[in-house]
Order: C-alpha cells, then structure tokens, then sequence
C-alpha cells in the first residue's frame, strides 16, 4: 500500500469522491475531501443540509446506495488487530465484518432506526452474535449492562420492551447502547441530537462523551448546530458543497475562524447575552452540485469574493499549526 | 353477547395453554414475552368481537375438522358399486325419514353411492390440494417479490416482468396446459417410487392403486402451483419496496448483516401480515380454481370423489336426476369459499394494528 497510517491515526481519508447518477444530472455530492481522525478523538464534521456529511461517513463503510457511487480516493482504517486496510477497496466480507463491529453508527432518527417487532435486547444481541459467536443468554445479560451504561432506568426491564414502548430519548440511548455492543473503534453519530427535546439533547451529548472517553474510542460527530461542536468535539471540519474548506481544533475556531463561510457561519449562531432585532443569515444558497461553478464553491455568496475566486479552485493551506482552509484569501494576498 | 365471550375464553384458554407449553420448555419465557402474549390476547378480543369472522371461523374449523377425519368416517368406500346390486339406487333422489326409508338422506350418484359419504372423501382432496398450493405457491411467491424489491435494478426488472407474463396470460388455460401435459410424466414417476405413491395416496385419502387418478391431481396441484406465485410476488414486492427504506434496514445494514438475514429477520416479518390475509383468501379461490379444473375434465377420473369432477359428471342429466348432486357438492364449495373469505376479512382487521386499536378503545380498554 502506497500510503499508510501515521502514529495515533485511526482513519486516514483522501480524496474521496462519491457521485449520484441521477436522472437530472451527475450530483457531487462529496468532492476529493480528505480527512483523518485520531485515536480517543472527537471530530466534528460540520455544515449545512446537503453538503455531503452523511454520504461521506456512509462511504466509509461503503453503504452508498443505487444510483450513487464512490470514484474516488481512499479510506485507510486500521483495525483492532492494527492491520490496516483499505476501506474502499476490501472484500464484502471484510467490510460486513467491521461495520457494526468496528465502525458503529448512530442514527438521526431513533424512532425508525429500531425494528418496531424487536426488543431492544434482541438488537443488541442481533448485532453481537453476528459478529462473535457467543450465546444469546450471555449477551443478554451484556446488554442489560449496556442499557445502565446509557442511564436507561431499569434496565432488566428495559431489556424485553419493544421500541414503541420507550420515549423517544430512551430509543436513542437504546441505539447508542445497540452501537456499542461490540465496543467500536470508531462511532460515527450522524446528528444524534436532532429529533430530540433540548433538555434530552444535552444529556445525549454528554453521554456520548462520557462512552468516548471510557471505551477510548474515537467518535465522528456529524452535526450543524456549531453549539453541539463547542460542547463536545476536539477538532473541526467545516464542509461546504461536498467539500472541506476548513480544519482546525475547535477553540481556534472559535476564536479566529478563518474561512469567510465558518466566519459567516459563527455569525448566524444568536449570542444569548445579546439583545438582537433579527437573526443573521448567509445571503445566497448553496449552489446546485450538479455542475457546481468551477471556482470556489462559496464564491457567489462570499463578501470577499475576487476574480481569482471564479476562476480557480483554492487548494487547502496551513496557515497556523494545525489551522487549515481553502480559501484565496489566505493563499495570495 | 355471550357468543363473543365464549370465543374470547376458548381463545384465551389456546393461548393461555401455549404459553404454559413454551414456559415449560424454557422457563421464565412467560415473563419475557409479556406484552407479545397480551397483543395475542387483543387480538384474540378483536377477533371474538367480529360476528362474521367468528362465523367464517367456525366454517373453516368443521371443514378442516371433516377434510382430516372425513375419510374415517365415510361409512361407504368410494370405490364400492352398490347400483349393481340394486338399480333403484341409480340417481335416487334424497330420501328424507317420513316420507320415505331405506335409502340414503340426500340420494345417490350414479354407481348408487351415498353422496354425502362420498362428499367426505371430497373434503379432503379439495383441503389437501388447496393447502398445497398455497403453501408452496406463496413461499416461491413471496421468495421472488422480497428478492425482486429488495435488490432492484435488473434482478427486479427480470423478476417482475417474468411476473406480468404469467398475470398477462389467463391463469385458467395456462393451468389446463399445463394440466395437460404433467399426468403421463408424474405417473410414470409415481409407478417407480412407490413409498412416496403410498405416502400421498394416504394423504389424499385414496387407495394407494389409484396412482393414474393420483398423478392427475398432482398435476392439478403443479399447473397451479405454477400459475399461482404471480400474485404473491407482486404484494410482496410492493410492501418490501416501501419497508426497505424504513432507517432500521438501514440499521441493520451498518450493523453488517448479511442481505440474506436482512431479508428474512427485518423485511419479510413487516410485510407478513398482508401477506397472511391473502393467503387466506386464496385457500377459497384455489379450492375452488382445482374444482374448476376437474370440472373441465383434467383432474381425476372414476372413481375418485373429486367435487369438481362430481358436479360436471351429474351434469349428464341435470336437473331431472341430478339436481341434488349438483345443489349438494356445488354448496360445499360455497360453503368452504365463504368460510375462508370470511375467516380473512376478520384476520385482516385483527392482523392491522390500527383497527386492533380502534375496537380496544371502541370498547374503552
């Protein structure tokens, strides 16, 4: 293999390309991003509806449906066993075993991510057993410390109840539970909060948290609420139109956003020690990404647009330690 | 109502007595299967509730009942001439108790053999073929639609337009070609594998000499068979197209489940219940699509009591001789028709958990 992981690195991506053969025309959804993740780390990758954070952690496992496809790049995983493999280019097999077991997911909606004619235990123990041959009897009692773990009360009886029978905060620590059964290396949570009360979410949060650190596993969050980043995540990603404009750690963003869209961004989140008339908004939206406008993808809606920006696609630079964005601004001055 | 309440009991007791059964197998499964076992429990409510479903219930249950023992208790073996030994029994027509003695209840047929005695072997054959097919019809049925709406693409296109030519073409003829064609080849097979000749004879409830007559309802049984999957694939194949996008298949997919598993855990289980209402439905249709077969002459011959091949043969001499033949045998089938038609019209409210819902709170808990 050409490249291979550094030190400490759980998941290397480069150059990822996924594209939808739709009727109207070829979407990029994700073009040529690359990012890594390390291991007991918190990466946020944030941005708007539509911009390709979900098809992204969906081609690392490679569950890119009909009519999509990944032309592009590479996703270098290493194992538990530290071998490290390619996930774009392993065998089916290879791939069935680590999802759910290596890879883990947490969904948007908990509602429908459970099958309404199981029990919560028997999907943890469906998602066990499928991997590790082990006695349902043996699992089941896992799980009822899994649903502790998740602060479910009650958990011997929480065990035997059908997803209809729990509210829907309890379903979503139900399917974090479900995720960890096989104690992943990675958790991927694709907006884990959304659909849920706020009181509920703050609690989802730091719960999350609290696994990460204990099962030293690293977590990709998958969010557009940059308040949810602050609270939890070490590291940023910023994506726009199907690709990464932005990376930095996460008090730096905050304290000097680089690209004018995370600027705009930071901007558009109301300060509650402010009195304000009305709530910021970025002017524009975001371009069609069939045939995306070949400069920068932010360009029409950019308040610090130039020529160089239509024309040409800026590359990402490192302009502070560990501080990276695509932007012209940074790259000629 | 006191109906409704004995059949709620009788139905509780079923349950109650199979829950007991399963504890004793595993112990603490009671427990664990609470809420399930109070679902079946609704169920059995709502079902008790429904005057016509309780009606189409007990229809069905006799007829089951008399299709099992029914060869048991005919008290006349189909394959005895009596009107040889006495003429009078050619066409005799019911003989009812006061007017007149000696002779049997609802008359005779023409070798003079009691045809209700004879309607009992009859039971039988019609249950037998129509379980058949539609336990074998459905699953092959059912196996194509989850594939066809599950994998999509060409699969699904090949699949489905297999489907539609055989919807496309009148499922009658394509039965009677292929009725047509099968006896000679599954006689020949039947003459060389004796046990299973034996095996089916019995089920059937026929002489085990009776091969020839047993490869022509097989090859009744077959042609329907082949003309009946259609149906089955396309339900299925449009419930599976919409739970297949349901998160929890998702789900299950990140999880790493195999598509086999998938497809037999998570996607068949939520498209079952339409799927159990249908085949319902069609244990009445194919009953009467096999009557419909021998009537046309490609089912058995002498002397098998098939009730199809009965009433087109007391046609000879309708309705002079024969009318009670054919009002008797032709309100059998109506009768098992509308016991099953009736018995899936209740299923399919009670199998729904919304109107389940509705008669629990109509009837406030």
């Amino acid at each position: 293999m050409a490249e291979s992981l550094q030190d400490g690195q759980v998941l290397k991506v480069r150059d990822l390309e996924v594209k939808f053969y739709t009727y109207a025309g070829v979407v990029n959804a994700v073009s040529r991003i690359s990012f890594e993740v390390y291991e007991g780390e918190v990466v946020a990758l944030v941005g708007e509806t539509g911009c390709g954070k979900t098809v992204t952690t969906r081609a690392l496992t490679r569950l890119i449906e009909h009519p999509g496809r990944i032309e592009n790049g590479s996703a270098l995983f290493k194992r538990r066993n530290n071998e490290v493999v390619d996930l774009l280019k392993v065998p089916e097999e290879v791939i069935r075993d680590i999802r759910g077991n290596e890879i883990a997911y947490v969904f948007q909606d908990p509602t429908s991510a459970l099958d309404p004619l199981y029990t919560v235990g028997t999907h943890i123990v469906e998602t066990v057993t499928n991997h590790r041959k082990v006695k349902a009897k043996e699992v089941l009692r896992d799980a009822i410390r899994l649903l502790k773990e998740v602060v479910i009360p009650s958990p011997e009886l929480r065990v035997k109840n059908y997803p209809h029978e729990l509210s829907g905060g309890m379903r979503q620590r139900a399917v974090i539970a479900t995720s960890l059964s096989n104690s992943p290396k990675l958790l991927i949570a694709d907006e884990p909060t959304t659909n849920l009360d706020v009181t509920i979410q703050a609690q989802i949060l730091e719960l999350l948290k609290n696994l990460q650190a204990k099962y030293k596993m690293s977590l990709i969050l998958i969010t557009h609420n940059l308040g949810i980043v602050a609270e939890i995540s070490d590291r940023v990603y910023i994506m726009y139109a199907g690709k990464i404009v932005e990376e930095a750690l996460t008090t730096d963003l905050y304290y000097k956003p680089l690209h004018p869209y995370t600027q705009l961004l930071l901007r558009s989140v109301p300060n509650p020690l402010k009195r304000i008339e009305k709530l910021e908004s970025i002017p524009g939206v975001v371009p069609s990404l069939i045939n995306p406008p070949p400069g920068c993808r932010f360009y029409p809606r950019c308040p610090y647009a130039t020529d160089v920006c239509r024309r040409e696609e800026p590359s990402m630079i490192e302009v502070e330690p560990r501080h990276r964005v695509a932007c012209w601004l940074y790259l000629k001055r | 109502m006191s109906i409704v309440k004995a059949v709620y009991e009788a139905l509780v007791k079923v349950i109650n007595f199979y829950v007991l059964v399963r504890d004793k197998l595993s112990p603490g499964w009671s427990t664990k299967n609470s809420s399930r076992v109070k679902e079946w429990k609704l169920m059995a409510y709502a079902f008790s509730k429904s005057k016509i479903g309780v009606l189409g219930g007990m229809i069905v249950f006799v007829v089951t009942l008399l299709a099992i023992i029914g060869p048991l208790l005919a008290w006349e073996p189909y394959w005895e001439y009596k009107v040889v030994e006495d003429p009078e029994l050619w066409y005799h027509p019911p003989c009812i108790p006061p007017w007149c003695s000696g002779y049997p209840l609802l008359g005779t047929d023409e070798w003079g053999r009691d045809i209700i005695s004879l309607s009992f072997y009859g039971f039988r054959i019609s249950f037998v073929i129509s379980l058949f097919v539609v336990f074998l019809g459905a699953p092959l049925g059912i196996l194509l639609g989850l594939v066809a709406g599950y994998k999509g693409g060409l699969i699904d296109e090949v699949i489905m337009r297999l489907t539609d030519i055989f919807i496309a073409f009148p499922g009658l003829i394509l039965a009677i070609a292929f009725a047509s064609v099968f006896p000679q080849r599954i006689r020949a097979f039947l003459e060389a594998n004796t046990l299973l000749r034996d095996f089916l004879s019995f089920i059937f409830g026929l002489r085990p000499n009776e091969y020839a007559q047993l490869a022509a309802i097989l090859s009744v049984w077959v042609a329907m068979v082949i003309v009946w999957w259609p149906g089955y694939a396309r339900i299925v194949r449009g419930s599976v197209l919409s739970v297949r996008e349901q998160p929890f298949i998702e789900a299950a997919k990140l999880v790493g489940l195999p598509t086999r598993k998938i497809l037999i855990k998570h996607v068949l289980p939520n498209v079952l219940s339409p799927i159990l209402v249908m085949m319902t439905f069609d244990l009445a249709t194919a009953t009467l699509f096999a009557a419909a077969l021998s009537f046309l002459g490609l089912g058995p011959q002498e002397p098998v009591p098939e009730l199809g091949y009965l009433i087109s043969k007391a046609g000879n001499f309708f309705p002079e001789r024969t009318a009670h033949i054919v009002l008797y045998y032709g309100t059998i089938l109506l009768v098992i028709a509308l016991g099953w038609n009736l018995l899936g019209d209740a299923l399919r409210d009670v199998l729904d958990p919304r109107t389940r819902r509705s008669i629990e709170f109509r009837e406030g808990g």
